[in-house]
């Protein structure tokens, strides 16, 4: 059976990871066990009931962006965003020579937007007095404390805008500001644009950052996110699994049909066959066995395939209890007994959220090209729930083809990629 | 049927985050777009929803490029009565579109002294106007650069109704 999305290709990769800033060192970091949970450098979080976090390092973002007054509007997440979607486009060679603009598209996968959760810290400390916090002289004297740019560093589309700008893409665009399934939204979603010719290019991915007080205040009273301290911490799929570290990272693709590259000579990464979604917002944060199998058979059916002819699932794995049961359970009923190898780069990786999927699809592009599977770290013993998983706990030669790729959000949304990668 | 959707079209600026296109080449691509989608042409158009945000630099972009896509629609914003809800604009605004299919008055520009007279369109005066429009086109454009159009058709467009 063929692909409802016809024969959509990618054609550029572009990586901003705690591991690394391309996806062979990324690739090669997971599959040498490293990883990149460990205390937390950006700010105190001695305090945090969490207090680790895997965060991108040796990352200069003037390399990338070089108006000084544009990089002053943009957090770290939508540093890591511009650089991902500019070597994307160099490892693709957009070829805008021949290229309309008004052709080239550029689809977001955005994180929640909080602007930086510094910059309001003294327009709060100006509302206090010996009364307590008052609205009025918050208004008054506190607003003027706030930069006349903080509305505009918290735009949640601010990869779109700035990266639209820097890429010339004139063309479809789209944000998705959608918890953990925006990235893998947004490669989904230009697949099917590039199939309806909506565009001739499309770059697609996503970008984010938890690596701030805002999501740790969040996820930790959430109760998501993990106390252990080490750099095991992160244990998907383990019996004493007890959450995820905050992550951040980018990855970003050049999408385009088969015929489209090959006109112009590109080399082809692999291609998208697939694409579903789901939601179960019953209650937050929700995630709900039935509805994640079922946007894996929407996948399944789009991409044409059945589920035997699946290699392997790189799997949301989020280290929560809820979340790996939930998921491990969806697998279960999409697979049957005998499924296929199931990763998840999370333990190493921490969660990246919106850019978590993208992350993902990069790391499969790269485990097909060299026919290594990257393993789950951190598991003691598997948990219960997950013990009917073929759950790859080293790194494992294997021919890698055809890939699942599932990403959960908060909302109870479930989304699945599927890819097929280039021999 | 409320209405019909007869097209969509989007565009980036892709020129700066905060200020729209000095010439507004993104909005009218995005108009261009949304009207091929529909396969009319931008004279078929019998009144525009603007985006209209009220400040002087969005509307006389905004107005040139209408003029140049659609020559002197009917136009009004519905901002004056709705303000700026932001993501929900283009969406609230469909009701006032809608309305105007049901009702046979365009929504009126609220609070219009006089128009600009740099702004050559026909807005819709301030006590609106009957008029039941067969085609509609909504705008909404975003900080960031991005462009989002659709143009509407009453319930009977393409039956022959008479005007």
């Amino acid at each position: 059976m063929s692909s409802a999305l016809g024969d959509i290709v990618i054609t550029g990769s572009g990586v901003i990871a705690p591991l690394g800033h391309d996806p062979a060192t990324l690739l090669g970091a997971l599959c040498a066990g490293r990883t990149a949970v460990a205390p937390v450098t950006a700010f105190d979080a001695s305090p945090f009931p969490c207090r680790v976090a895997a965060a991108v390092s040796g990352f200069d973002p003037r390399q990338f962006v070089k108006s000084r007054r544009d990089l002053k509007l943009m957090t770290p997440a939508v540093q890591f965003g511009m650089a991902a979607l500019s070597l994307a486009c160099t490892d693709g060679g957009v070829p805008y020579e021949s290229l309309d603009p008004e052709r080239l598209g550029l689809f977001v996968g955005a994180g929640t937007a909080f602007g930086d959760t510094y910059d309001l810290v003294p327009a709060i400390e100006a509302g206090f007095g010996e009364d307590g916090f008052d609205l009025h002289r918050f208004a008054v004297d506190g607003t003027r404390q706030v930069s006349p740019l903080w509305l505009l560093k918290g735009l949640s589309n601010n990869v779109l805008g700035f990266g639209s700008a820097v890429l010339d893409a004139r063309g479809t665009n789209q944000n998705y500001c959608n918890s953990a399934v925006g990235g893998l939204q947004a490669i989904g979603e230009a697949a099917w644009a590039l199939a309806e010719g909506t565009a001739d290019v499309i770059v697609a991915g996503g970008a984010d950052s938890a690596v701030n007080p805002a999501h740790f205040t969040g996820f930790g009273r959430l109760d998501m996110l993990t106390a252990g301290t080490g750099a095991d911490a992160v244990r998907p799929f383990s019996v004493d699994h007890d959450g995820f570290a905050p992550g951040e990272g980018a990855a970003f693709f050049v999408l385009e049909t088969r015929a489209h590259a090959e006109a112009r000579g590109a080399r082809v990464h692999g291609r998208v066959c697939g694409y579903g979604n789901g939601c179960a917002a019953h209650v937050l944060p929700s995630c709900d066995p039935e509805t994640i199998a079922a946007a894996g058979r929407r996948a399944l059916e789009t991409a044409g395939w059945a589920p035997s002819e699946v290699d392997v699932v790189f799997a949301h794995g989020n280290a929560t209890p809820a979340f790996d049961d939930a998921e491990a359970r969806a697998l279960a009923l999409l697979f049957g007994e005998a499924g296929p190898a199931v990763t998840s780069g999370k333990a190493q990786l921490g969660h990246t959220i919106a850019a978590s999927g993208p992350l993902a699809v990069a790391c499969a592009l790269e485990a097909g090209r060299v026919g290594r599977i990257p393993p789950v770290t951190g598991i003691t013993t598997v948990a219960p729930g997950a013990s009917h998983l073929d759950l790859v706990r080293a790194p494992r030669q294997a021919s890698v083809r055809r890939v699942l790729i599932h990403a959960a959000g908060l909302g109870g949304q479930t989304t699945f990629l599927a890819l097929e990668i280039a021999p | 049927m409320h209405g019909l959707v007869l097209g969509a079209g989007s565009s980036c600026d892709a020129w700066n985050v905060t200020a729209p296109h000095p010439e507004g080449l993104g909005a009218e691509r995005a108009m261009r777009a949304a009207l091929a989608d529909a396969g009319l042409p931008g004279e078929a158009i019998d009144y525009v929803n603007a985006h209209g945000t009220g400040t002087p630099l969005n509307d006389g972009v905004e107005a040139a490029a209408i003029a140049r896509v659609c020559g002197r629609p009917a136009t009004s914003s519905s901002k004056a009565q709705f303000g700026h809800t932001i993501a929900a604009a283009g969406a609230v605004e469909l009701l006032a579109c809608l309305a105007a299919f049901r009702g046979g008055r365009l929504p009126p520009n609220a609070h219009l002294s006089a128009a600009d007279p740099g702004l050559d369109l026909d807005f819709v005066p301030a006590a609106g106007r009957a008029a039941t429009p067969d085609t509609i086109l909504s705008n909404s454009f975003g900080f960031g650069g991005q462009n989002a159009c659709l143009v509407l058709g009453h319930p009977d467009h393409g039956r022959g109704r008479s005007r």
